[in-house]
């Protein structure tokens, strides 16, 4: 549906996207990580027509928007990361406007005012002025300013930024309810949790360039396949910690006083031999954890920062 | 999208902006009604009255009398000038009338408010002159002017005369004094020296012979403006400004607010989305000229002049605050911030309200201050306004008309190419910095 090639931008000496890849399959919701200056804004900016590529192009169903954006721009939907509304006018005036700018008028744009305003849950609350809505309203309406002409791809740039769990919650089921309707969406977010939920595939960019892509498990697994067992034990332990070092599938052995923490590429039945080996050393266990890689230290291990720096 | 959808929703911010309807409309009312009051006694108060402004001239002395002190020096025909000396002036002035009058009547008048000044020649005044006149003597010469407190404007234009008056006689005997001392250096017989003094005095009459710039209203043969009149226009025009700045600001507020790249996403073009703003700008400012019009006519009976030239004249006004708008708009962008603007209005506004004639009636200010205060956007407003007033003829009309064209146009186009540029390039800055 979607292909980006060779993409670049330049700001002075700056360079902010030094030849992006990505491509976008009809009915995927993908995510775009990265931590701050990774070129993701300059990416969407680029792919929602609203700067143009140093080099590169990007095709939408296989025509380039460079050269005819208005063929892409009549079906995205842009839902920025700022609250674009105006205040001062109530939520239907704001759905209003944002359907007109989209060519909707008449019954056409009465009814999809009506549709999205259920989907997004604000209905009840339309002839208020925005000004008044809760941060989480704020967020849904700008989400539904951009629903109303049924966009074929839809872009969310950091959409629950600064919002409660239970607005997040609905938000998050909105984006899952658009996407098995079939639509497309391209998701950005510095909350992890957000895109693995979200998200089929996800690309990582970093300095301007995707560093990665995949499946949120072809990643894990691309990074490593180490499993952390952390034991927790009801005295200090750092005496017995030896002992765990001659488990056959343990890589190596951290001590430090009651805790320790034991690194394996299989945990299959190492559980047994740890409870074992503790009674053998009497040594009463009060808990034990194992801790899968997540989304967030394959973030770290291939930028070396943490998402939300 | 229509433009009338964009412009639509830009008239609804601002019909809900209660602080805009504050400044934009009700300043200026209010100020417009405390000023036409206050300054009620310093305008010609009826309507289609001639302007004039009336005086008294007072002379304690006894020309007879002061002629014979001097008639050794000096020939009746040297002296006889000085004595009707203010009363040629005056019969120059076409809008002062005055009477002889003796001392005691005259401050009556004062006080009764049938005069705005009473002009008080002190005794000797002939022959002190005359004496201050000569290379040798010098005699001082006071002359008194008795101001009306409740015509202020009126008695300050007469000062105002008065003041040059004596400018120049002072000019005039310095010229004198100047030349005797310079010619006692040279060693030359005393007939030459006094040849020399007399061709000197001569060319000396001549140049300061007393002209005066009076800055006159051209107010003949035409209608005259009340203070209600002077202060519906003056307070109009300099809310315009404010109108303006007021209009200007939404281009960078939607910037901000993101809702100008969401537009530009939209795919609305850059064009429509500026023209929008423009037509919005020139809608805020004949709101607020028809806002003005109304209440001035309902509430104080304001005579804004022939029907058909007021509604021309106020579309090309609104034509000129849009240009104006315009860069105030580019100026805004360029900066990346509203400071700018508010600098603006606490500052330039206030100097182009003075030079504008918001604040001081213009016929009071000299002509320089009254050339300047004709290009600009306020300035021409205020008098294209009150020449329509007036009932002036359209000639008359052309001064102010060309300065608000070429106001409107000149700013309109520098601002958009301005507003162009900075679209482009601030679009990629904000992108840097959220990137």
């Amino acid at each position: 549906m979607l292909s980006i090639q060779g993409l670049k931008k330049s700001y002075g000496e700056v360079k902010a996207v030094k030849g992006v890849d990505i491509s976008i399959e009809k009915g995927e919701i993908i995510g775009l990580l990265g931590p701050n200056g990774a070129g993701k804004s300059t990416t969407i900016s680029m792919i929602s027509t609203l700067l143009k590529p140093d080099a590169g192009d990007i095709f939408f169903k296989g025509e380039s928007i460079q050269k005819n954006p208005k063929s892409l721009q009549r079906v995205l939907g842009v839902v920025p990361q700022d609250i674009a509304l105006y205040p001062s006018l109530s939520g239907y005036e704001n759905l209003k406007f944002w359907g007109s700018a989209y060519g909707l008028k008449g019954a056409e744009l009465k009814k999809r005012i009506d549709e999205v305003s259920e989907i997004i849950g604000i209905k009840e609350r339309l002839k208020d002025r925005v000004e008044k809505y809760s941060g989480g309203m704020k967020r849904r309406i700008n989400i539904g300013a951009a629903l109303l002409h049924q966009p074929e791809l839809l872009i969310m740039d950091e959409p629950t930024v600064g919002i409660d769990p239970q607005s997040r919650n609905h938000i998050l089921e909105t984006i899952k309810e658009l996407n098995d309707r079939g639509m497309t969406i391209i998701y950005t977010s510095h909350y992890m949790e957000e895109v693995e939920f979200l998200c089929d595939r996800i690309y990582i960019m970093d300095e301007g360039v995707v560093i990665a892509n995949g499946t949120k498990d072809e990643l894990v697994e691309s990074v490593s396949k180490e499993r952390k067992v952390i034991v927790e034990f009801d005295e200090d332990a750092e005496d017995v910690c030896h002992a765990f070092e001659t488990l056959e599938q343990v890589d190596q052995v951290l001590c430090e006083k009651e805790k320790m923490t034991l690194l394996t590429t299989s945990s299959e039945g190492i559980m047994q031999k740890i409870i074992e080996l503790s009674a053998e050393k009497k040594k009463d266990i009060i808990s034990i954890d194992v801790e899968k890689p997540n989304l967030e230290s394959v973030f770290l291990q291939l930028t070396g920062k943490a998402l939300r720096d | 999208m229509s433009l009338k959808t964009i412009i639509l929703k830009d008239l609804k911010i601002v019909l809900s902006d209660k602080k805009a309807f504050i400044i934009l409309i009700a300043m200026p009312i209010i100020l417009f009604v405390i000023l036409s009051f206050a300054l009620q006694g310093s305008f010609s108060e009826e309507d289609g009255g001639v302007w004039d402004i009336d005086v008294a001239l007072v002379k304690l002395y006894d020309f007879e009398a002061d002629y014979e002190t001097m008639s050794k020096y000096v020939a009746i025909e040297d002296a006889e000038p000085l004595d009707t000396m203010i009363e040629d002036i005056f019969n120059d002035i076409s809008f002062i009338q005055y009477d002889i009058m003796t001392l005691d009547k005259s401050k009556d008048a004062l006080n009764k408010g049938d005069i705005a000044a009473v002009i008080v020649l002190p005794e000797h005044y002939v022959s002190d002159l005359l004496m201050s006149m000569s290379p040798t003597f010098r005699k001082p010469v006071t002359i008194e002017v008795l101001k009306s407190v409740d015509m202020t404007y009126s008695a300050s234009i007469v000062e105002t005369i008065m003041n040059q008056v004596s400018i120049q006689l002072s000019q005039g005997m310095i010229f004198n004094k100047v030349s005797q001392e310079v010619l006692s250096e040279y060693d030359v017989s005393d007939q030459v020296k006094q040849n020399v003094l007399d061709t000197l005095q001569d060319m000396g009459k001549s140049s300061t012979e007393l002209k005066l710039d009076v800055s006159d209203y051209k107010i003949d043969q035409l209608k005259t403006i009340n203070s209600s009149q002077y202060y519906s226009v003056a307070m109009m025009a300099m809310f315009l400004l404010f109108g303006a700045s007021y209009g200007a600001r939404f281009l960078l507020i939607e910037r901000k607010k993101f809702t100008l790249q969401r537009q530009h996403v939209a795919g609305i073009s850059p064009l429509k989305i500026i023209a929008g703003k423009l037509v919005l700008i020139f809608m805020i400012a004949v709101m607020q000229m028809v806002i003005m019009m109304i209440t001035s006519i309902l509430g104080f009976h304001v005579y804004w002049g022939n029907p058909i030239s007021v509604v021309l004249f106020t579309i090309l006004v609104g034509f000129a605050v849009t240009g104006f708008g315009t860069i105030l708009a580019s100026i805004s962008m360029k900066m990346d911030s509203l400071k700018a603007l508010n600098v603006l209005e606490s500052g330039m506004f206030q100097v182009l309200a003075l030079f504008g004639g918001s604040y001081f009636p213009l016929y009071l200010m000299p002509g320089w201050f009254q050339t300047i205060s004709k290009t600009l956007l306020n300035g021409a407003s205020l008098d294209g306004y009150h020449k329509i007033m007036m009932e002036a003829p359209i000639k008359d009309l052309i001064p102010s008309i060309t300065s608000l064209i070429i106001n409107g146009l000149g700013f309109m186009i520098i601002g958009i190419i301005i507003i162009r540029i900075e679209n482009r390039s601030t679009r990629t800055k904000e992108i840097e910095v959220t990137s």
